[in-house]
């Protein structure tokens, strides 16, 4: 079923002056139910343009966006209620915290949303224990907190709103690997907790791959592609006209293939890349 | 959008004007700010009004920016010259009904006033447009030196440098508004609605995350600048040095015969406000 | 434990920057005692080298680089800069002359609001002569390819250019070597690529000494050592190729094998040996096509 659907989508920055910039054209997409999706291209390929329409706070010059089959710009009331549904987290949403407590902070997007003390408390405590924050840290001031805690802080504060769709942009960005390895953790522990839907914009291909099913490939302000993981990162030629690239993993068995080897392509994870070298030497009767 | 404002921006370029020495263009600028006010009769206005066209177009700087940079006024220019015009019963009266009457001093005082404020903005902008903000304040700094011998030595330094500084931050401050407004209304913070108390209060959490961020960037400034050996003014060199060139004695010179025009004009013929 | 094995081994080269026990500890408010963020660290640096320091977020690395030209002082033990005491103020200038430091954030480093201008901060503030400092920053703009940009404004530029610009600020004040500090975090993928390369021709090129602090496998295994950090202090120095086989210490630092290494251990594990020294993709499928070539 589709939950978030975009009918010809344009954005114009500065519209009607001579400096307008045509962001995002045309857009068409939908977005199922209870899906994974990534959204790669390069920087200035419309991603974030994209992405803000998704709960109103970027209203399409022309066309229309849909949520539950409703168009989230045919009132105030209607895109404010589409900022809870659809929660929508930043790139380095840690420099947003401002509360006094990392509790307070967390409940900013429930108590906007007008719910009862019992309820936000309810939600923050669930938030908090998915991001892996502990009663201890709620109470300190979000600015004691370190790199990685802050950022989970951020994401328990959308989570907390309990979103029908969760879009992160570049979650991952500037963290070392273990807060990379949390934060990716985190997410596939949302996913399968609330069936959500979830959308994530990141240049890193190997996270994109690991987590999501679909893909939307954005250039020049368009998709350029809209598709199954598989069938994007087995067009490695094309990812590089646009600039971009397989996920490392992907990256070597395009190289052994070159080399003569038989090898499935179609791998983007160390686990899965594992498997497909140990069948492959199998079958070649190298190993056993 | 705040991004939308030209005042004070810079345009670089290669003209008469971006070559000038700033201390020079700061002076210049400012006695012309004087004569547009000087100038009281339509001879006078008219020589002014000329000079402006004329200093736009030796600045090489596209129509387009110019005119953008007039529009902020538009609503000004419009507002107040209805009030000259509908307001103001000095000289002939030239129509008249029961709501308002029109004179010619109406009529008058209004082009002066339009013309004046289009000039000055125009002229007052060509100094930003024309001058980046370094040399800008490198030519105040140079400019206010001799208030060196009255001890304020590292104080022009230093006041000079907050304001390069200043101006290099506004467009990172001004984007991080834009993205800190977005992630908080993409939690639902609701700015728009309220009386003064509480949209006050809904200001927070845009107001706070700006105020954290912005020690966090003069830190990081401080020590990047540490880095690289800065220690105040002293023992400084610039690279680019300030000396009057032949341009800019045929560009005061020029200044010279504009003042003097509008003073001779200005006594030739009679004041018309 | 001193952990200068490496150093022994390029000897006839005079080491540029020198911990000896050094330690560091941030003051807290209250006075109260904190656990140092360095602790007693010794290693060298010799001229010319091209060194990764590797760490996880709070190892200490960034406290490092910091104590390099003097913008930290060892609290206790010493560093030293081409023989001078970093803790000496008076050779405080003298030192960051020979040591410059590019920092994480590119916005927060940048001072002034047209490129040139800015490239010539460090020259200025040194009391170099007008027309050199020109030509220093005409040249430090060519060498990271930013020449062309040299009349932008810096908040127009993209990441990896605004990186470039502050590499060419160090340039221009003509240090011996130059220190980065995560230049790349902030990066999307094609600024990473930008300021990488230009880093390696540095090195490579102009012989300057490079000391990159990261947490990218990737940009790490392009240096000629790497040294690891761990809890304020060094567990590991040594080649790209000594300290990715300790896999044990690199999962216990919380960082990870290199996509070549991580591939050849986990095969390792399966009892397919590929050769040692393994550490990128390229490596990987040369030595896994090779291995089949060598057992069909």
């Amino acid at each position: 079923m589709s939950l978030l659907e975009l009918k010809n989508v344009s954005y114009t920055y500065s519209s009607g002056t001579p400096f307008e910039i045509t962001a995002i054209e045309d857009i068409n997409l939908t977005i199922e139910k209870g899906s994974f999706v990534g959204i790669i291209g390069h920087t200035g390929s419309g991603k974030s343009t994209l992405i803000q329409h998704f709960n109103a706070l970027l209203k399409p010059t022309t066309g229309q966006v849909l949520l539950n089959g409703k168009d989230i710009n045919q009132s105030k009331q209607s895109a404010h209620e589409a900022r809870f549904k659809v929660g929508l987290c930043f790139q380095y949403p840690e420099y947003q915290l401002f509360e006094t407590t990392v509790y307070r902070d967390i409940a900013f997007g429930p108590t906007n949303m007008g719910l009862s003390e019992d309820e936000i408390k309810e939600r923050v405590r669930e938030a908090a224990e998915l991001v892996g924050l502990t009663d201890e840290l709620l109470k300190k001031s979000p600015f004691e907190l370190s790199g990685g805690e802050k950022r989970r802080a951020a994401i328990a504060g959308i989570i907390a709103m309990r979103p029908e769709v969760l879009v992160l942009d570049e979650p991952t960005a500037g963290l070392d690997p273990s807060g990379r390895k949390k934060i990716l953790g985190m997410i596939s522990e949302f996913r399968k907790s609330t069936n959500s839907t979830v959308i994530i914009v990141s240049h890193s291909m190997e996270d994109v791959a690991s987590l999501a099913e679909k893909i939307i490939v954005m250039n020049k302000g368009r998709i350029y592609k809209y598709a199954d993981v598989h069938e994007i990162f087995t067009k490695s030629e094309e990812l590089a006209a646009l600039g971009l690239e397989v996920p490392p993993v992907t990256s070597i068995f395009l190289k052994l293939k070159e080399k003569g080897l038989d090898v499935n392509t179609d791998i983007y994870t160390k686990e899965q890349a594992e498997k497909e070298l140990l069948r492959y030497l199998k079958r070649e009767g190298i190993a056993w | 959008m705040v991004r939308d404002i030209t005042i004070g921006q810079y345009f670089p370029g290669n003209s008469v004007l971006h070559n000038a020495d700033p201390r020079l263009k700061l002076v210049l600028s400012f006695v012309a700010i004087i004569f547009i006010f000087v100038c009281n009769n339509f001879y006078s206005l008219a020589l002014v009004a000329l000079f402006s066209v004329v200093a736009v177009l030796s600045s090489k700087i596209s129509l387009k920016i110019i005119l953008k940079g007039l529009r902020p006024m538009l609503i000004l220019l419009i507002f107040t010259s209805a009030l000259q015009l509908f307001y103001n019963k000095q000289g002939e009266v030239l129509f008249t009904s029961r709501y308002l009457t029109i004179t010619t001093g109406g009529i008058y005082t209004t082009i002066f006033m339009v013309i004046r404020i289009i000039c000055l903005v125009l002229v007052s902008s060509l100094l930003t447009y024309t001058t980046s903000p370094t040399q800008l304040t490198d030519g105040i700094e140079r400019l206010l030196s001799p208030l060196k011998v009255f001890g304020l030595k590292n104080g022009v330094h230093t006041l000079a440098m907050m304001m390069t500084i200043a101006l290099r931050f506004i467009p990172t401050l001004i984007d991080e508004i834009d993205k800190i407004t977005s992630a908080q209304k993409a939690r639902g913070a609701n700015l728009e609605t309220g009386g003064i108390v509480k949209r006050a209060k809904a200001l927070l959490p845009i107001f706070i995350p700006l105020l954290v961020n912005s020690f966090r960037h003069a830190f990081e400034l401080s020590l990047a600048m540490s880095a690289r050996c800065y220690n105040g003014g002293e023992g400084r060199t610039r690279m680019k040095q300030l000396k009057l060139q032949t341009r800019d004695y045929i560009l005061m010179f020029s200044m010279l015969i504009f003042v003097g025009g509008v003073i001779a004009l200005n006594i030739i013929f009679e004041s018309v406000i | 434990m001193r952990m200068t094995d490496y150093d022994d081994k390029k000897s006839g080269k005079t080491p540029l920057i020198e911990f000896i026990n050094a330690s560091y500890s941030y003051d807290t408010e209250e006075g109260a005692e904190t656990p140092p963020a360095v602790k007693d660290v010794n290693f060298s640096i010799s001229r010319g080298e091209f060194v990764a320091i590797l760490g996880h977020n709070g190892s200490g690395k960034s406290t490092v680089a910091k104590m390099t030209n003097a913008i930290l002082h060892p609290t206790k033990g010493k560093v030293i800069v081409s023989g001078m005491d970093t803790s000496d103020e008076a050779l405080e200038i003298r030192i960051r002359q020979l040591v410059g430091i590019v920092f994480q954030n590119p916005d927060n480093q940048i001072v002034s609001t047209i490129v040139e201008e800015d490239v010539a901060f460090g020259p200025e503030n040194l009391g170099v002569p007008p027309a050199e400092i020109r030509q220093r920053v005409d040249e430090a703009l060519k060498t990271v390819g930013m020449y062309e940009y040299r009349l932008h404004e810096p908040h127009r530029l993209s990441g990896g250019q605004k990186q470039r610009v502050a590499i060419a600020g160090v340039l221009a004040m003509k240090t011996d070597c130059i220190v980065l500090d995560e230049p790349t975090a902030m990066l999307d993928p094609v600024g990473r690529k930008e300021v990488i390369s230009t880093i390696k021709r540095l090195n490579k090129e102009l012989g300057i000494t490079v000391v990159l602090v990261t947490h990218f496998m990737d940009e790490a295994v392009l240096a000629d050592r790497i040294i690891i950090m761990n809890d304020g202090r060094i567990v590991k120095d040594g080649t790209p190729q000594e300290v990715f086989s300790d896999v044990k210490t690199i999962r216990e630092t919380g960082l990870e094998l290199p996509i070549g290494a991580n591939l050849a251990e986990r095969l390792r594990n399966s009892g397919i040996n590929l050769k040692k020294g393994i550490l990128t993709a390229e490596d990987f499928a040369e030595a896994f096509s090779q291995f089949v070539v060598n057992n069909r």
